[in-house]
């Protein structure tokens, strides 16, 4: 159809013309270009960290004993736990139910003896089982500490247990172990999730509630080179938020950007080409700004939080979940944009997930000419 | 005073009619909340299950073999890959088809038998260092259960820990979860409804018409709060039917309690909701401002990360996150029969975020006639 | 031989289904038939927005028509080249926050003229269009007739030779009535055809052919002489005397046989279903007009009855001497621009008060602060006594409000728009419901109750409109162009229930851009260029809109007075 129309390229310059007119003017479009990623952006680096750390845990010494005191400075001590003391469980446990304590370690009576004799009592621990990852975390933690504890008074005492194997791990491409390396990777995502799918969700929407569509319609212009045209500064909108990520990330957080730019650059247009055809559709489907931002945040920003696969392993989900990541355009995102921080260019690994980005936008563009027709309901 | 309350009551019906009339309106708001909270509650868990877990095993000894039935055993790791060479794993980690592989050297039983400890390498993926340190976190422990059980008993007597997970005996993540999730879709839901009550307004034209009605600015709030209001009560409500159905998650504290608790937080994010409204000029300013306030909420609330791991000067702000409040009176509901005393505590604030969004609102109301 | 047409319909019918589940599917068009020749102007004339509407677009190839044939360049629609056709939607389709100049150039471009490559077009369509000085504002700032220009500028740019213009003249003035009509004329050029739809016969009269359509079928199609005909014999005339005129025309008006009435200057105007005259000395019989056709082929055969409307109003002749609205130097400025400057003026209880003016000249700000919907910059305004910058809300429980646009809720069914306007001003239980159906039963809303709001006749949706504004009966009510869009019989309908309801007392403040409504308002203002020019009875201004020479009519009285304004600003201000 574009191919039998001489001034198509007149036609969708201006559009795009009038599209970035309407960005410009409008405040919201640049508070959600600009704002939203630096904002995300902070709270992915700064607030938001997965590691556990000065976990508020309360300690019950039942013993009160050299080795119980001696335990319990220890525990004071150590990064991972902020003790409040207390004279019984029963004492603490109001406490623990109203979230102000995670845990309560358990110092048994005849915790020493049971030392000395060679019959060691274990240390009990109560957790919060409602905070499952902090319960998770604080046991094994306790654990660490307990074998820490054993081993050092064995030294003092001259006795040299050595473990039967260590295991010694290490963390490619993260030897720091900083959780920001993975979250902020994830965090482009969504904002690119965001600006795709919640920004066009409105852009079609709004022509058909304003009645502008109509003059729109009637004018040549064949509709694919209406909706490309529409979509392009939004693209442009998308990679500049993309850039003021990586600047952020690289400078403001340290990461390392270990890949090429233009690896970025495709990755980002592969996704951004999913997701906005993914707003564009339910903004064409719905022709309503409110139904469409509902759509949109309900199929474009949580997947992209939850099912992607940046804060939740993919594998650990249920399979009929898992099967459902697979429509979730940021799901193939999160892999390459973490490798190219981090690792590299793996084209290896990119070409798959480019070529299902590209396959998903490509359906959504033809679902979209499709659902916008020269008729007005 | 009663001439007040007909208008209130007015403009609450008719803002229930234009927001639930539309049917598609009805099934976004009530049936994709209810998939959503499945959905996401049983896809959100920070376990580690079902990785593959590379092996490069050079050592043909009584350690080894130790130490792999006891990985093959973990119902964590779904299936042990070999790999030739160290490089060819650090391969397979970099195209992700392993999320970490053991190095045992050739050396390991011998050392073993030597009475030294054998050393273990561990390489993980970096890019995903969350899952990377859980799964070393279970490894390790295997690593110890094996030395354990190739140690002679004198050696074994050191004290353990022996844990009691309270309120959720078993850890199941989604106990965790689905709680969690009413505080997440209920805000999404009010606050997308509240957000546009004034906006939507402003862009059909019909704005003119409530201004020239004669409402107190206080008035057009207290009725335009009542759908989205609503919404959030009638949709949290259904969860606390719809959770013990669907999950093994028991429901144990009190329902009034409960659903107070929802009715206070709704009215909180409704405030929210209307108070950006009121600076919004047309409806997509109105999202976009609504969602500019949602994430950094959802972010700060300690679902997605606990508020302890904050860094100080953020944990006051954190404080006046209704859904951090909203989360502890989820969980302590369902779990952990959380006393009526505890409840209002984290109840005051929320409606303190309440009373102030609505006097914000009400004075961004007046001062907007123009 | 006579030309191939450049467009016919032949037997298009289209049928839409209910709005609801369950509601019964509204036929848009029945069988219409119609055929254009080149170069030929066409009037869409109708009561009904819908059925007009639908045509357009089945027209511009927006909408499908279920039943008939549509050629145009004698090809089927489907084939449509658009490049030939320049479409105006009702709506404009204009971005508001766009300027002028980008508007103008998006569509420019759309339709294949790049305005750098033909500047000449371009500064052709800033010149005919007026808009030059404003190529920078933001359409959403225009006044109502420059908007209109604006969406026509875009819809045409191309030369195309089938103009499309839906409601091009709704809401405008007299004077850009006749420019826009003008402007039309001036870009179609020689050979271009317009099918121009309208609600004013006087619109419709300008063109070549008229076609009037009603509940979707053609009730008449030829020349606009031949609807006169129509009224052949039913038309008379009489002076008026010392009477009021607006009480003359209300008696007129409730006589049984009476089709309607309209002052005319020194003269009351009569159209009668018979060909008798109307009981009264004096009538004598008058050639018919266009519009009077329209009504005959309009009417019912239905007399008016007294107005239930304003039987409910409390009579408040008592405070007669108290100014019910009074505006005390109201001014207001935009920055630099100054939209109303020092208006002042007093209505009293029982009163009907007519601003008039063109588009944009301060007639709606001052309006708008008056309902207490714009800030004074300067000056203030009362309402029943109570000051707007005070107690406002107390001041708004005094007024009834009428908006110029259909500002009630599109999405909602009309009971429930009037049960949130009920409850809006404070009425509950018995009350709420008695006044809801006082209104339901005086302006005929029974069968529309159900009904959503947004899709109803425009007629219709007016009539829900006012019934909102006098629900709580109030002791002044704010009309802002009532009847602007509606056929003439509803026009009629309004009158007079607006007469009944001042009768009783309650001050009417009325703004219009028909001369024959502002004969029927006691006195006028006139605001021109932000300001007050004239201020008096219809009869004061016509005497005296120029120095030595009475005006005929209202019309040319308020040419000339813009006009001296233009000459003289400030000898006239004075």
């Amino acid at each position: 159809m574009s191919g039998r129309d001489p001034l198509v390229w007149r036609r969708a310059a201006a559009i795009r013309a009038k599209e970035w007119a309407q960005v410009w003017l409008d405040p919201s479009t640049f508070g959600l270009v600009v704002l939203m990623p630096l904002i995300l952006m902070f709270l992915f680096g700064s607030a938001v960290t997965l590691d556990v750390r000065e976990t508020r845990t309360g300690l019950v010494d039942l013993d009160h004993s050299e080795a119980s005191v001696d335990l319990a400075a220890s525990l004071a001590s150590n990064a991972y736990f902020a003790i409040e003391s207390g004279p019984s469980v029963a004492a603490l446990e109001p406490a623990l139910r109203a979230g102000q304590l995670r845990g309560i370690v358990v110092i048994p009576d005849g915790f020493e003896r049971g030392l000395v004799s060679g019959q060691p009592l274990d240390v009990q621990l109560l957790t919060d089982g409602t905070q499952v990852n902090i319960a998770t975390f604080l046991t094994a933690h306790l654990r660490g500490a307990m074998r820490d504890w054993t081993q050092a008074r064995a030294r003092e005492q001259g006795v040299d247990v050595q473990p039967v194997a260590r295991l010694l791990p290490r963390y490619t491409y993260n030897p720091e172990l900083e959780s920001r390396y993975m979250l902020v990777p994830g965090a482009i995502g969504i904002v690119m999730a965001m600006i795709g799918s919640l920004l066009t969700a409105l852009i079609m929407a709004r022509e058909y509630e304003r009645g502008t569509m109509e003059g729109l319609l009637s004018t040549p212009i064949p509709i694919p080179a209406l909706v490309l045209s529409k979509l392009l500064p939004y693209y442009v909108l998308g990679l500049a938020s993309t850039a003021i990520c990586v600047a952020v990330a690289v400078f403001g957080y340290g990461l390392p950007f270990r890949g090429s730019l233009l690896a970025l650059f495709v990755i980002a247009s592969a996704f951004l080409a999913a997701v906005l055809g993914q707003g564009l559709l339910i903004s064409a489907a719905t022709k309503n700004q409110f139904v469409s931002t509902q759509f949109a945040l309900l199929s474009g920003f949580l997947p992209s939080l939850l099912l992607s696969g940046f804060l939740f392993e993919i594998d650990s989900m249920p399979t009929a979940i898992q099967w459902l990541t697979y429509i979730v355009p940021a799901r193939y995102l999160i892999p390459p944009l973490q490798s190219v921080f981090l690792v590299g260019d793996v084209w290896s690994m990119f070409l798959p997930n480019i070529l299902a980005l590209l396959a998903i936008g490509g359906f959504f563009f033809l679902r979209v000419t499709r659902a916008i027709t020269r008729r007005i309901a | 005073m009663s001439g007040a309350l007909a208008r209130v009551v007015a403009m609450a019906l008719k803002e229930l009619k234009v927001v639930l009339l539309d049917r598609r309106v009805l099934t976004t708001l009530v049936i994709s909340p209810i998939v959503q909270l499945i959905l996401f509650g049983f896809a959100t868990t920070l376990e580690v299950r079902n990785f593959d877990l590379g092996i490069v095993n050079r050592d043909q000894g009584v350690v080894s073999e130790q130490f792999l039935a006891g990985a093959a055993a973990t119902r964590n790791v779904r299936e042990l890959v070999y790999y030739p060479s160290e490089a060819a794993l650090a391969e397979a980690i970099e195209r992700r088809e392993v999320l970490g592989g053991l190095i045992l050297p050739a050396d390991l039983s011998a050392r073993h038998q030597r009475g030294e400890t054998a050393e273990i390498g561990l390489l993980l993926d970096g890019r995903r260092i969350n899952a990377a340190q859980i799964v070393a976190g279970y490894l390790n422990e295997i690593a110890i259960l094996t030395g354990a059980t190739l140690q002679p008993a004198s050696v074994r007597a050191a004290p353990g820990v022996s844990e009691r997970h309270w309120f959720n005996a078993n850890l199941d993540y989604s106990w965790f979860t689905l709680p969690g999730m009413i505080t997440l879709i209920t805000t999404v839901i009010v606050l997308s409804v509240s957000v546009q009550a004034i906006a939507r307004e402003r862009e059909f034209g019909t704005w003119d018409e409530v201004r020239a009605l004669p409402y107190r600015p206080w008035e057009i709030l207290a009725g335009k709060c009542v759908p989205a209001f609503m919404v959030g009560v009638v949709n949290g409500t259904l969860y606390i039917v719809v959770i013990p159905l669907v999950s093994s998650v028991p429901f144990l504290g009190s329902y009034p309690l409960m659903i107070l608790s929802i009715a206070c937080f709704s009215l909180a994010v409704t405030g929210i909701g209307l108070a950006i409204s009121t600076l919004a000029q047309n409806q997509q300013q109105a999202f976009l401002g609504g969602f500019l306030v949602i994430v950094p909420m959802m972010l700060l609330s300690g679902y997605a990360s606990p508020i302890d791991g904050m860094p100080d000067w953020l944990k006051p702000i954190a404080a006046v996150d209704p859904l951090s409040h909203m989360l502890v009176i989820c969980h302590g509901l369902f779990l952990k029969e959380l006393p009526i005393s505890a409840v209002m505590s984290e109840i005051w604030p929320m409606l303190a975020v309440a009373a102030t969004a609505f006097i914000l609102g009400t004075v961004s109301l007046r001062r907007r006639t123009d | 031989m006579a030309e191939a047409p450049l467009l016919r319909l032949e037997g298009v019918s289209k049928r839409f289904k209910g709005a609801r589940r369950g509601a019964p599917p509204v036929d848009a068009l029945r069988g219409v038939s119609l055929s254009l020749a080149p170069g030929r102007k066409l009037g869409l004339v109708g009561p009904d927005a819908g059925g007009k509407t639908t045509l357009m677009r089945i027209m511009a190839g927006l909408v499908e028509a279920d039943d008939g044939a549509v050629e145009l360049f004698g090809q089927p629609v489907s084939e449509l080249d658009r490049n030939l056709v320049g479409y105006m939607p009702q709506s404009g389709a204009l971005y508001a926050e766009l300027t002028v100049r980008q508007n103008l150039e998006l569509y420019a471009r759309l339709r294949g003229v790049e305005p750098q490559e033909q500047p000449d077009r371009m500064e052709q369509l800033y010149r005919l269009t007026g808009l030059a000085a404003f190529t920078e504002r933001p359409a959403g700032k225009l006044s109502g007739g420059m908007r209109q220009k604006l969406a026509m500028a875009c819809a045409v740019v191309a030369a195309p030779r089938l103009m499309l213009l839906d409601e091009p003249s709704v809401g405008v003035d007299p004077v850009s009535r006749r420019e826009i009509w003008q402007l039309a004329l001036d870009l179609a050029g020689e050979t271009s055809s317009i099918v121009w739809t309208t609600n004013i016969i006087e619109d419709a009269a300008r063109c070549d052919e008229l076609l009037l359509l009603h509940e979707g079928v053609v009730l008449y199609a030829g020349p606009p002489d031949g609807l006169a005909g129509h009224a052949a014999g039913q038309c008379f005339s009489r002076p008026l005397a010392e009477e009021g005129p607006r009480q003359a025309l209300q008696a007129l008006q409730l006589q049984s046989g009476v089709i309607g009435g309209r002052i005319a200057g020194p003269r009351l105007h009569a159209l009668t279903r018979t060909s008798s005259p109307p009981a009264g000395a004096g009538w004598q019989p008058v050639a018919p007009s266009a519009d009077d056709g329209f009504s005959v082929m309009l009417d019912r055969g239905q007399d008016l009855q007294p107005s239930q409307l304003a039987e409910a109003f409390p009579l408040r002749l008592d405070q007669a001497d108290q100014p019910a609205i009074a505006a005390i130097g109201l001014t207001k400025r935009y920055g630099d621009f100054t939209a109303a400057q020092d208006i002042s003026f007093t209505a009293h209880p029982g009163e009907i008060f007519g601003l008039l003016g063109p588009n944009g000249a301060g007639k709606s700000t001052t309006f708008r602060m008056l309902c207490g919907l714009a800030r004074p910059s300067a000056g203030r305004g009362t309402v029943a006594g109570r000051d707007l910058s005070g107690g406002r809300a107390a001041a708004r429980e005094a007024m009834g409000y009428m908006p110029q646009r259909f500002s009630l809720y599109g999405d909602l069914s009309v009971a429930a728009n009037l049960r949130f306007v009920a409850g809006s001003y404070g009425l509950k239980g018995p009350a709420a419901q008695a006044a809801i159906e006082r209104v339901v039963a005086a302006l005929d809303l029974e069968p529309h109750w159900q009904a959503m709001s947004g899709l109803l006749p425009l007629g219709v949706k007016q009539r829900l409109a006012l019934g909102a504004a006098v629900m709580h009966t109030p002791p002044v009510l704010f009309l802002d162009e009532p009847t602007s869009g509606v056929d003439p019989l509803v026009r009629r309908e309004f009158w007079h229930h607006i007469n009944a309801i001042a009768a009783r007392g309650t001050a009417v403040l009325v703004t219009t851009h028909f001369m024959d409504e502002a004969e029927n308002c006691d006195r006028l203002l006139l605001i021109n260029q932000s300001e007050a020019i004239a201020t008096g009875t219809p009869q004061d201004l016509r005497r005296n809109a120029l120095p030595g020479l009475a005006a005929e009519t209202l019309e040319q009285a308020f040419f000339a007075l813009i006009e001296a304004q233009r000459q003289a600003p400030a000898e006239v201000a004075a």
